[in-house]
């Protein structure tokens, strides 16, 4: 049995994740402390998008724009970086469905941290920048852990959106979701329990991790350990 | 070294309105919660934009809106010692104290850090994260991270208000200590009368967003000038207050003459006398001597708070006259018979305008 789909899924994962990292601790730093108004619930309504819409809807639009006919698809393609068909596609599908998860949980994390902590930073000097890095970031630090690892399981799991615009290439774009589906179309049964078997191993284990980690954040929320 | 502030600030359901200058010294902002201090506190540490005003410290303007100049917190240079310390959790007592020193070299960082430790008193506490310490000792870390930079304004947003009594006055000798070695201003909210009386040198008295009276603390004590000052100064007897001659005024609450010191203020509003200024006489023919029963007695560890009624006089209970006595004067008083004597000694009384 070929085992690059397990191979191609975890990197995936990896990349689809560490690409929502970014964007999504910056969209919840940036609504996490504002005061409600009108821009903060379009935004928010915005970034939690591809949690709401069916992931093949999002792979049709991803199409949209990372197609031939697309205007960023031609401009990236003429520069050798097609996506369509390809590993660069089914991490930017992957990473479209999974920015949410990790921007919600993020601005969770945030909110929880006492705005006076950041008010104390600005008096000593702080840029807002820095205190991001030196005070936010770390105490938030259990929460935004979570995030990853919630992002990390939707992207290992992630099926519409991957096989719409990445499709379903093996050794290239095949991921372990695809693999079982096409498995099961194909009348191989016995292959796709292998790959269910393997999914729900996985997915133990990050539930696990996940577990670790929140009874980590209750410890820290009542007794903040140093090191 | 000075502070100007003339600040406004419009909140639905809150206004904050106010002026005042601050020397080298220490400015008590005292009222009631609510009354506006610690937002007074924070447009100056540039945490909250006022909508219009000037704030002006040691001739940097921090903040000035027709000119559209504010100034971020970083640049202007306050120490601020928020309510509930805000010390940092994940860091220890070393690396809270040296936040805000990163920008100076490292040889100049360890010299401040170390001369604060001796200050305040933390050097075997360096290694230590905030919730190891005690709430006293929490309190030194986090004036100790105020002070450090070296602010040009030192803003204290009731520093004892997390710590029980025996542990306050301790620490108060201790602030009070840095304070004279701090060379700027400090601007200290309490709502603790007593406490501001100790520490600070000139009074702010705030209510609802607005100054009701400022001045050095002995005279707002002696003489408030209007019934929220009075008020605001732990003053609880009060009534509204009638002229009759030059120096009579007819209390109107308390339901008696009284003779007052000369002058009348122009539009006499109110007389007040503190309630352990009242004493109890003897001798009937003296000025301001009325005949009285108690209606309630409060006993507190030291002292006894009477409420008193004036025979004759029907006056609303909520305007009865306080009295409170040290626990041996009371022993005395209780024995003697009905009526006891109240009197209101003229020096002692205070009288208001509008």
């Amino acid at each position: 049995m070929e085992l690059s789909p397990l191979f191609i899924s975890l990197q995936t994962a990896a990349a689809a994740t560490a690409a929502a990292f970014f964007p999504g601790i910056l969209a919840a730093r940036w609504l996490a402390h504002t005061p409600p108004g009108k821009g903060k619930a379009l935004a928010d309504g915005l970034f939690i998008m591809p949690l709401l819409l069916p992931p093949t809807v999002i792979g049709f639009l991803l199409l949209l724009i990372f197609g031939n006919r697309g205007l960023l698809g031609r401009i990236l393609t003429d520069w050798g970086l097609p996506v369509v068909f390809t590993w660069t596609g089914a991490v930017i599908a992957a990473a479209v469905v999974t920015f949410p998860l990790m921007y919600r949980t993020a601005r969770g994390a945030f909110e929880q941290v006492d705005p006076e902590m950041l008010d104390a930073a600005r008096t000593m000097g702080d840029t807002e920048w820095s205190l991001f890095w030196r005070v936010l970031l770390p105490l938030s630090w259990p929460g935004i852990t979570a995030g990853i690892i919630l992002s990390f399981a939707r992207a290992l799991g992630e099926f519409g959106a991957t096989l719409m615009l990445a499709g379903n290439i093996p050794g290239k774009t095949q991921t372990m979701p695809i693999a079982i589906y096409f498995a099961v179309e194909g009348g191989k049964r016995d292959v796709a329990l292998v790959w269910t078997l393997i999914m729900i191993a996985v997915a133990t284990a990050t539930v696990l991790t996940l577990n670790y980690w929140s009874g980590r954040r209750q410890n820290f929320a009542g007794q903040y350990k140093g090191k | 070294m000075a502070l100007y502030a003339d600040i406004e600030k419009n909140l639905p359901g809150f206004k904050l309105k106010v002026s005042f200058t601050a020397a080298e010294n220490t400015l008590g902002l005292l009222g009631a919660s609510g009354s506006g201090k610690t937002m007074t506190l924070r447009c100056i540490a540039g945490l909250i934009t006022p909508d219009r005003g000037k704030i002006v410290l040691n001739g940097r303007v921090l903040f000035d809106a027709e000119k559209g100049i504010n100034l971020p917190s970083r640049k202007r240079k306050v120490g601020y010692l928020f309510q509930n310390y805000a010390l940092f959790p994940h860091l220890s007592v070393q690396q809270n104290i040296s936040f805000g020193l990163r920008n100076l070299p490292k040889q100049e960082q360890n010299k401040r850090l170390a001369a604060a430790l001796e200050m305040m008193n933390l050097n075997g506490l360096v290694k230590r994260y905030p919730r190891e310490l005690s709430g006293g000792q929490q309190q030194r870390v986090a004036l100790a991270r105020a002070l450090v930079p070296e602010p040009e304004v030192l803003l204290l947003d009731e520093p004892f208000s997390a710590l029980d009594g025996n542990l306050r006055s301790q620490l108060e000798e201790q602030l009070l200590e840095t304070l004279e070695k701090y060379r700027g201003c400090t601007l200290y909210i309490t709502h603790n009368l007593e406490e501001a009386y100790r520490i600070c040198t000139e009074l702010l008295l705030l209510e609802e967003g607005r100054i009701a009276a400022s001045g050095r603390k002995a005279e707002l004590f002696e003489r408030p000038p209007n019934s929220v000052a009075a008020r605001l100064t732990g003053c609880k007897n009060l009534s509204r207050a009638r002229a009759i001659t030059t120096d009579t005024v007819e209390a109107l609450d308390w339901g008696c003459r009284l003779q007052v010191a000369p002058p009348l203020p122009t539009k006499l509003a109110q007389i007040g006398i503190r309630e352990h200024h009242l004493s109890f006489v003897t001798d009937k023919t003296l000025t301001n001597t009325f005949p009285c029963r108690p209606k309630n007695v409060t006993e507190s560890p030291h002292t006894v708070t009477l409420t008193l009624r004036l025979d004759g006089a029907h006056n609303h209970p909520a305007h009865a006259l306080q009295a409170q006595l040290d626990k041996d004067l009371w022993e005395t008083l209780r024995k003697q018979p009905y009526p006891w004597l109240v009197r209101l000694e003229p020096a002692k009384l205070f009288l208001t305008g509008e």
